[in-house]
């Protein structure tokens, strides 16, 4: 899963191993590297956000080692350099923005006052409105303002898109790009909002039942597969062992190949990551 | 750390109104009545006002723990740049504010009665003070951070109930046979061969030794958990 990139990656992984009642997170090897945006993908309960906890050490792992930027994960001064987004603002529903920004003052040595100031501006966000008066959207958006208001050169995002309308999500897309222009900044961020992770991602990390499916460069993977349409008769021709996902209807079907696979005169169209995702998950056991 | 200690303060902001009612109504029921009749209704007062300090600074000290769960503060507090350890401190160091704060308002009662009445200040209400905050504050932190806010509630009002009843029990078992006489002269001779005294200051030291051994506990608990 180590992907080709000659700078230092923002995170390595090594040999993990996360072990729950029923589910068992297993990372071999998982490089991301400085300077692009990783999707992470994957349907509810995959173990999106037992890797990103498993980053941020917020759960202790059964074996396994985790680096970021060089640095240990266990090594609190690495998250000086770690802004944090979860589904949730995560403060006490009577603060305000101002309040947010107090308490973060005093957490983080690079606090920057002025510029989380400058992004509730740009974010048009009341400082005084209480969190519980706040909409979904907005919440979001000052919980961007304040990971990033520390100036850190990762930004891990879990589930933050998620139940907020698209022009929010559009903006906080922005936000991201606006982010990553700067070579040394990385972005990790799960999302089952696939349309998300195809606009804005470098990279596409599937994960499912625990397991990371593939990892690879967004435009190389959708370059990769291709969609093909074919009747009953047409199927049967098909080498079973080429098919990654197939998808059955009353006239045929729908397979999911790679480029070099897809039979002579078959139609056939780009897939997209959603298309990718959903036949390979159900289409467990088939070689992808 | 200070950042994590602001947090708590002003986490609990809102309550400070019906706080601050639960303070001044005993004082402004008793100063007056302290003013005509002296001696007994100071010491009313200053009983009304450690009790309640007492009850505030337990129900505070619950509440720091009880808004991190409500909003899934420790996901992301643990994900700033502060360890465990500091984190835990923070809330011992909340605490020990909160009973700083608490003193400071013991002894303006006790300074305000004082101008009134003339009545003396006495040690042993804010001696109480000190012992009952940080046994409730030593022995709730790492239940809290054990079992959370809630059940962490419930088992501090059984030791409350358990800790009432016993001493009551205790109390009067020493007591029951004894005439007005012999108990008079029993507290009497408490305090001249500050008997009293030397207990207090033991019980305050013994308070205080659980009180610290209690931070490794909640450290070693909180060190352990998972979010």
């Amino acid at each position: 899963m180590t992907m080709e990139n000659n700078t230092v990656n923002a995170i390595e992984i090594r040999g993990l191993c996360k072990r729950y009642d029923g589910f068992t997170l297993t990372i071999d090897s998982l490089d991301i590297p400085k300077g692009c945006i990783m999707g992470l993908v994957g349907s509810n309960g995959a173990g999106k956000s037992t890797m990103i906890k498993a980053i941020l050490d917020l759960i202790s792992l059964d074996s396994g080692d985790i680096t970021i930027d060089g640095r240990s994960h266990h090594d609190q001064t690495v998250r000086e350099d770690i802004g944090v987004v979860f589904d949730e603002l995560k403060f006490p529903a009577i603060f305000n923005a101002g309040d947010v920004r107090r308490v973060l003052r005093g957490a983080y040595k690079q606090w920057d006052d002025a510029l989380f100031d400058s992004y509730m501006k740009q974010f048009d966000l009341p400082m005084k409105k209480k969190l519980k008066e706040l909409s979904r959207g907005m919440k979001m958006k000052l919980s961007l303002a304040a990971a990033l208001a520390h100036h850190p050169r990762l930004l891990i995002l879990d589930e933050a898109t998620s139940g907020i309308d698209p022009v929010v999500r559009d903006e906080i897309l922005d936000i991201f790009l606006a982010f990553i222009e700067d070579e040394q900044h990385t972005i990790l961020a799960s999302s089952h909002i696939i349309s998300d992770i195809e606009k804005a991602a470098d990279y596409v990390t599937f994960i499912h039942n625990g397991k990371i499916i593939f990892c690879e460069d967004k435009d190389s993977l959708m370059e990769e597969y291709r969609l093909v349409k074919c009747g009953k008769e047409e199927l049967d021709a098909v080498d079973k062992n080429k098919i990654a996902g197939i998808r059955t209807n009353a006239f045929g079907a729908e397979l999911l190949m790679r480029t070099e696979d897809v039979p002579a005169g078959f139609v056939n169209v780009k897939a997209g990551i959603e298309d990718i995702m959903l036949m390979m998950i159900k289409n467990e056991g088939v070689s992808a | 750390m200070k950042g994590l200690i602001i947090k708590d303060f002003m986490a609990v902001r809102t309550a400070l109104p019906t706080l601050s009612v639960m303070l001044l109504l005993p004082l402004l029921i008793v100063i007056p009545m302290a003013a005509i009749s002296g001696g007994l209704a100071v010491q009313t007062l200053c009983v009304c006002v450690t009790a309640l300090l007492c009850i505030i600074n337990s129900v505070v000290g619950m509440s720091f723990g009880s808004y991190d769960e409500q909003c899934g503060w420790n996901t992301f507090g643990c994900a700033l740049p502060v360890s465990r350890i500091q984190t835990v401190l923070a809330r011992y160091g909340a605490g020990l504010l909160l009973l700083g704060a608490s003193l400071g308002i013991l002894l303006i009662t006790q300074m305000v009665c004082f101008l009134f009445t003339g009545e003396q200040i006495v040690w042993y209400y804010p001696a109480v003070l000190i012992i009952l905050t940080l046994l409730t504050e030593g022995v709730m932190t790492p239940v809290i951070y054990q079992f959370g806010a809630q059940i962490g509630g419930y088992i501090f009002a059984a030791l409350f109930m358990l800790a009432g009843i016993g001493g009551t029990a205790l109390g009067r078992s020493r007591t029951m046979e004894m005439s007005d006489e012999a108990f008079d002269a029993m507290i009497e001779n408490g305090l001249q061969t500050h008997l009293f005294a030397k207990a207090a200051a033991l019980t305050v030291l013994g308070s205080m030794i659980l009180y610290v051994l209690s931070v490794p506990l909640s450290i070693h608990i909180f060190k352990k958990k998972e979010f």
